[in-house]
């Protein structure tokens, strides 16, 4: 091999590329050719010092102002976030997750009828029930409120077939909680109408979470 | 309904102060998913400094790079609802840098028509060597007078770490052509700067 | 020592003049198991499964869209319509995979439909509807207003649905379904999980329940019809508030065990009981009804 077919082949060399035969060749070159060593070691410098180029650098002017002002002039389109993903600010998501907590936490004793269908253990069917409802509803009245606020600022900005659907949503759950809350107006203390009025109030929150994840929003 | 588990860290285990960050990253990663511009500013106060260090030496050029930076984190938003949060927010931001700034170069190249894997590169040519002893070209510098594809692939191998088979796929060259790029790339840095 | 970068590349096809219609005519090879990951905000998507290592996509890119983004590793494959200002960008994607693929869809409007493909289906949209039909063995797919039709053998399907019909066909092990005001429909083998929910759709099942399964069915005014094999053994645990109960699986009858109400509860035992089934309505009719 003569130093000029060794110099050709140093970039693919330093770069670990190259097939085994040359890199034999090449290594026994070296080993007897002080100049070409040189070269070696030259562009594995500078290789070395190009690496050092990778580093944060600041611009000279923020960029955030202009970057903002774009993003708030464009319409994101609506994505669906899968569940699992990062979820909406802390607060509401506490506000939905005690929910559950309120209602599905209770040590008491099971109510008669076998299992619940969502495998957890039934509310009690004790005296305390219907305070208790009372209260757990209050608090899912007051999140999916705060939801819907979230929601009817955002309807602003949805074009009208999607607001219009969402309010036929919105009504046909209501109705469907109305109906639940009748029936428990004439049998309150019914333990599984209780779970029934927390679990179709979860749907309502859960709906209205999914809704907000894919509606775009520029506040 | 998710069939999949969720990731994050095993339970039971005392949170490191990288696993804080990450958590908090992840917080603010759903906000703005949510829409919140707001945390979505502490995610670009975070990242652009990597993103911008990137532009920079894709561009070659300041005030270009400043506007490819604001088109990433723009485009980073458009594509927030694709994060999924396995891998920290940066690694996710980065490959969409790398694709801004290529498709600048693109467009600034061939406006109207669809690029496809081209081997016609721009023909080299000789970067300027400034005179006098006092002003010493530094690689940051010399890296600007480079042609544009000779960077780009210098910038991509040599100092982000792609293979060539990466780059080829990002440039849309062949591997062989990506490879003389480099080389040659090599061989214009080394001689501007006298080494 | 370079750290080596994360495999996801991009080459990004820019499109020629903004407003015009631009034909898609691509191709890149992939791994016969790999995953892709779609995306088109309206439109259609159409995702067929071949026996090639290859993904072509076909069809016409909206006007308004920026680029189709074709790009990634042989293992994971990004397919994106590209746009500015997505809302209103309809693009027709026709998309060959090799049928081993695991296919991820996120649509807002689009018509999805994923045919002829065994690894697992993820599909979301908003308002678009989603048709699987094929080899899977997961399926989870969601819209809000969209319908979904699931067919095949899979063995895991999640689907979910606000206003859109929610019908699976042919699908065995577990299934979790719900709609808020769609029909239901589950027709399929045997199961050994089986939740679904409404609230003021209807829902109707057909199938066999393995020996300790849990079937599991509410709705607030929705019909509720479950078609069960003759033998079938399982423990019945009916509720409802002011339906009816029609039970054409064995003789008990409901007991209506509140003094001034109208609820109605069911429980008996069939054939060896095993299986757990529990039906709970607040109006809406329960029926079960023997399998000819």
């Amino acid at each position: 091999m003569t130093c000029e077919q060794a110099l050709t082949l140093l970039d693919d060399y330093v770069d670990g590329e190259l097939a085994e035969a040359d890199y034999q060749e090449l290594e026994l070159h070296l080993a007897s050719c002080e100049a070409c060593r040189k070269q070696e070691r030259a562009l594995r410098g500078f290789l070395a010092e190009a690496a050092t180029l990778k580093r944060d650098r600041v611009p000279a002017r923020d960029l955030w102002p202009a970057i903002e002002q774009r993003l708030r002039s464009e319409k994101r389109v609506l994505r669906f976030f899968r569940p699992g993903s990062a979820a909406l600010p802390a607060a509401l998501a506490a506000a939905a997750a005690l929910i559950v907590a309120v209602l599905w936490m209770r040590p008491n004793q099971t109510a008669p009828g076998g299992a619940s269908p969502t495998g957890g253990t039934l509310t009690p069917a004790a005296a305390g029930t219907a305070v208790d409802m009372a209260q757990a509803e209050a608090e899912y009245v007051r999140a999916t409120n705060q939801l819907l606020e979230v929601l009817n600022a955002r309807k602003k900005n949805m074009p009208p077939e999607e607001a219009k659907s969402l309010d036929e949503n919105m009504w046909k759950i209501d109705a469907s909680l109305r109906q639940v809350r009748e029936a428990l107006d004439r049998d309150p203390q019914n333990p599984k109408l209780t779970r029934m009025l927390a679990s179709t109030h979860q749907k309502k929150l859960d709906l209205l979470l999914r809704l907000i994840r894919l509606s775009s929003q520029i506040s | 309904m998710a069939l999949s588990e969720e990731a994050g860290a095993p339970k039971g285990l005392a949170a490191s102060p990288d696993d804080e960050r990450r958590a908090r990253e992840r917080q603010r990663v759903g906000e703005a998913q949510a829409g919140s511009v707001a945390a979505y500013e502490e995610l670009y106060r975070d990242n652009v400094g990597r993103v911008f260090g990137l532009c920079l030496r894709m561009a070659g050029d300041a005030s270009l790079a400043e506007e490819l930076a604001q088109d990433v984190f723009v485009k980073a938003w458009q594509k927030l609802g694709s994060f999924r949060g396995e891998s920290a927010f940066s690694t996710w931001l980065y490959p969409i840098a790398v694709n801004v700034t290529l498709s600048e170069r693109r467009a600034r190249r061939r406006r109207t028509s669809r690029v496809m894997a081209t081997d016609d590169l721009t023909p080299f040519d000789k970067p300027t060597r400034r005179e006098g002893p006092e002003d010493r070209m530094d690689l940051q510098k010399a890296l600007e007078v480079l042609p544009d594809g000779a960077r780009a692939v210098f910038v991509l191998h040599d100092v982000e770490g792609y293979k060539h088979h990466e780059i080829g796929e990002l440039i849309g060259v062949a591997t062989g052509t990506s490879k003389a790029q480099l080389h040659r790339a090599r061989k214009l840095l080394r001689e501007a700067l006298g080494r | 020592m370079r750290l080596r970068k994360t495999l996801v590349l991009a080459a990004v096809l820019v499109a020629p003049a903004l407003h015009a219609q631009q034909k898609l005519d691509e191709k890149r090879t992939a791994a016969p198991d790999g995953v892709v990951a779609i995306e088109n905000n309206a439109g259609s998507i159409h995702v067929i499964g071949w026996d090639r290592a290859e993904i072509t996509v076909t069809g016409t890119l909206g006007r308004n869209a920026e680029a189709l983004d074709f790009s990634g590793t042989q293992r994971r494959t990004s397919i994106s319509v590209d746009a500015r200002n997505p809302h209103g960008v309809r693009s027709d994607l026709e998309i060959h995979v090799p049928a081993g693929s695991r296919i991820e869809i996120d649509s807002f409007g689009a018509e999805i439909s994923v045919t002829d493909v065994s690894g697992s289906v993820h599909a979301d949209t908003v308002n678009g509807s989603i048709r699987i039909a094929g080899a899977s063995k997961e399926v989870q797919a969601s819209s809000v207003n969209g319908s979904l039709e699931i067919s095949g053998t899979p063995q895991r399907v999640a689907a979910e649905s606000v206003n859109g019909a929610v019908t699976v066909r042919g699908a065995s092990g577990e299934i979790t379904a719900s709609t808020v005001n769609g029909l239901l429909s589950v027709a399929g083998a045997t199961f050994s999980l089986a939740s679904l929910e409404t609230v003021s759709g209807g829902v109707h099942f057909e199938g066999d329940l393995a020996a300790k399964a849990s079937l599991s069915v509410n709705s607030v005014s929705g019909d509720v019809e479950l078609i069960l094999p003759p033998k079938v053994s399982a423990e019945f645990s009916i509720t409802t508030f002011s339906g009816d109960i029609v039970n054409e699986l064995s003789a008990d009858k409901p007991d209506k065990i509140r003094k001034y109400t109208s609820q109605k509860d069911l429980t008996f035992t069939a054939g060896n009981g095993g299986a757990d089934i529990s039906i709970e309505t607040l109006s809406g009719e329960i029926a079960l009804r023997k399998r000819p």
